[in-house]
């Protein structure tokens, strides 16, 4: 599935979020979306799943727009992992996944088979099937981003949004996430802070600085060291790895 | 055991709690101050119900059916209907602790009920049970108000709440303390803790009718009420449209607490007490919970008027002291549970 923000702005309390941004993303491909906190990552994402609506400019699914779609089509066609989401509700990470059930069924349709093999195709593809009699507050942080990227598979999306899917897992839990997301046939934007993780696994960069797009491209064309002087301030030498073959940034301090 | 595994072990839970309201239902007709025979009172009930024409002391069939019977039912619609808003308002708010007493809408509907019964607002135009409605519905557009803007944490709209609590008491006292007499005051102080003394049987179906309505249509969003569970924005990324769904089970809780406001007063902590209890027997999903939580609300509320009735003899303690004495603690403990868990 294609997912295309045009000219994207969202303006919130006289303050630009997000400044006119354009950015596409074609099938089975992934974008990492990164800058510096409040660069307005998070906003863009909320802007293409449709959950705000843009000041100005249009999100178009497959070239249609989506505000001409009612709340449920795009919850059938975009699925979102939010940060740090929580809940005091004591859900099984089954039940949690099973929510992701929710936008493909009447309010008064029963169970089908087809919810069946989506969620229990989502809690393998999650890694979660010895996990679905957890309960979702004895879970870790890597546990929990699981359970909601597999909710967010439940949705059967053609596109996945993920807002800092990472944070605050350990290196194996943040390879594991993003190996999982990256063999998925969805478009996906991450938003991601480790450059070298985005560089790792994503086709193409996005960099937001003060709501605006300033660079995008494959990401050793994105990734240099005048850039990552340029926004984060920081300097840096950039290489290609030896052994993955994908650029590598070191910092120098 | 808890909550059931299979749909077997939960059919049979819901019709334990079924069978255990008609038996308290049948209980609370049987207990009072006149003492009637319990056969005597299977005897009116089924006179009542048309389906026995056994002739009777009417005095006594009138006693079991019109007063007491009448009681009971009101007894149990009100405390489903209580506890159905406060399962919605849990659910839709992500708070544990809302309940329309906690968010000050009882107390929004009393000053409305007190102002139409007191002051004649509206000139006659609007009912007792119109002017509990539009009370609740301030009621809730203040306590909104106050704790939108930030994030809403669950001690802010608590405290929002409170807020809005004591100001439509203090309205409320201060429409009694001036405009109403000696007589008129006793009787509405004592109505505002909570009453079911002097219900009558229109009574009953005007609750039948609003608890009825407003548990079908609160059933219709349940599982869209299963996808607040993270959130209003991880709501509307399941398809859900927030601000619709809000308004409308917003305005149904107003509308079902008024009702039940108006007829027996404000009852209190039902609403707490009653979701937390079925959400531990039955699980979170709303599916089952929503039926649960009426049932065992029905069930808590009939028990505690038979309570309020027999605890102390010859007297009848309002049944908003019964609830909350039982409720008060259960406030404090889920309380303590969410300080820890944040």
């Amino acid at each position: 599935m294609n997912i295309e923000g045009r000219e994207l702005s969202w303006t919130r309390q006289h303050q630009r979020i997000v400044d006119g941004v354009t950015l596409a993303v074609g099938p089975g491909e992934t974008l990492g979306l990164i800058g510096p906190n409040g660069s307005g990552k998070s906003s863009l994402l909320h802007l293409m799943a449709g959950l705000r609506r843009p000041s100005g400019g249009r999100v178009y699914l497959d070239h249609e727009p989506i505000d001409g779609l009612s709340r449920r089509q795009v919850a059938q066609k975009v699925a979102l992992v939010a940060q740090h989401s929580t809940t005091d509700a004591d859900l099984r990470v089954e039940e949690v996944v099973r929510l992701g059930r929710i936008p493909h069924r009447g309010p008064l349709q029963g169970w089908t088979r087809s919810d069946v093999e989506h969620v229990e195709q989502a809690l393998v593809q999650a890694g979660l099937v010895v996990l679905r009699h957890r309960r979702w507050h004895t879970l870790s942080g890597g546990e929990r981003q699981r359970t909601q990227l597999a909710r967010a598979m439940a949705q059967q999306p053609g596109v996945l949004l993920l807002d800092e899917p990472t944070n605050h897992l350990d290196i194996q839990h943040q390879l594991d996430l993003l190996t999982r997301v990256r063999a998925l046939a969805t478009s996906n934007i991450i938003a991601l802070h480790d450059l070298n993780l985005a560089a790792m696994f994503c086709d193409r960069l996005v960099v937001l600085s003060e709501g605006q797009l300033v660079a995008q491209g494959a990401p050793e064309d994105v990734l240099t060291p005048a850039l990552i002087w340029r926004i984060y301030g920081v300097d840096a030498a950039v290489e290609r790895s030896p052994h993955h073959g994908k650029a590598q940034v070191h910092y120098l301090v | 055991m808890f909550p059931p595994k299979s749909a077997l072990t939960l059919w049979a839970i819901f019709l334990a709690a079924s069978l255990l309201l008609g038996v308290n239902i049948v209980l609370a007709a049987s207990i009072g101050e006149m003492r009637i025979p319990f056969v005597i009172t299977l005897q009116s009930i089924a006179h009542g119900l048309g389906v026995s024409d056994v002739s009777l002391d009417p005095i006594q069939q009138g006693i079991i059916w019109q007063y007491r019977m009448s009681r009971a039912l009101i007894a149990a619609f009100s405390g489903a209907g209580l506890a159905l808003c406060g399962v919605v308002l849990q659910a839709l708010l992500r708070n544990a602790l809302a309940e329309p007493y906690v968010l000050g809408v009882s107390a929004g509907a009393s000053t409305g009920a007190v102002s139409v019964m007191l002051v004649g607002v509206g000139g006659g135009a609007i009912g007792v049970s119109a002017g509990a409605f539009l009370g609740a519905l301030m009621a809730f557009a203040i306590v909104m108000f106050l704790a939108s803007g930030v994030r809403r944490g669950v001690t802010r709209v608590i405290l929002a709440g409170v807020a809005a609590a004591q100001l439509f008491n203090a309205i409320t006292a201060w429409l009694v303390s001036t405009s109403a007499n000696a007589e008129q005051s006793r009787s509405i102080m004592f109505w505002l803790l909570g009453s079911l003394g002097g219900v009558r049987w229109s009574d009953v179906e005007l609750a039948a009718v609003v608890v009825s309505v407003g548990f079908v249509l609160c059933f219709y969003f349940a599982r869209t009420m299963d996808a607040f569970a993270f959130g209003e924005d991880a709501a509307a990324s399941l398809g859900v449209s927030v601000r619709g769904v809000r308004a409308v089970l917003l305005i149904l809780t107003a509308l079902i607490t008024a009702t039940l406001v108006s007829i027996v007063g404000a009852v209190g902590f039902v609403g707490l007490v009653i979701p937390h209890a079925a959400r531990f027997l039955i699980g979170p999903g709303h599916v089952r919970l929503l039926p649960a939580t009426a049932l065992i609300g029905a069930n808590f509320m009939v028990l505690s008027d038979i309570v309020s009735r027999v605890i102390v003899a010859q007297q009848t303690l309002p049944i908003g002291v019964v609830t909350a004495l039982f409720g008060a603690p259960a406030f404090a403990l889920i309380l303590y549970r969410v300080r820890t868990e944040e």
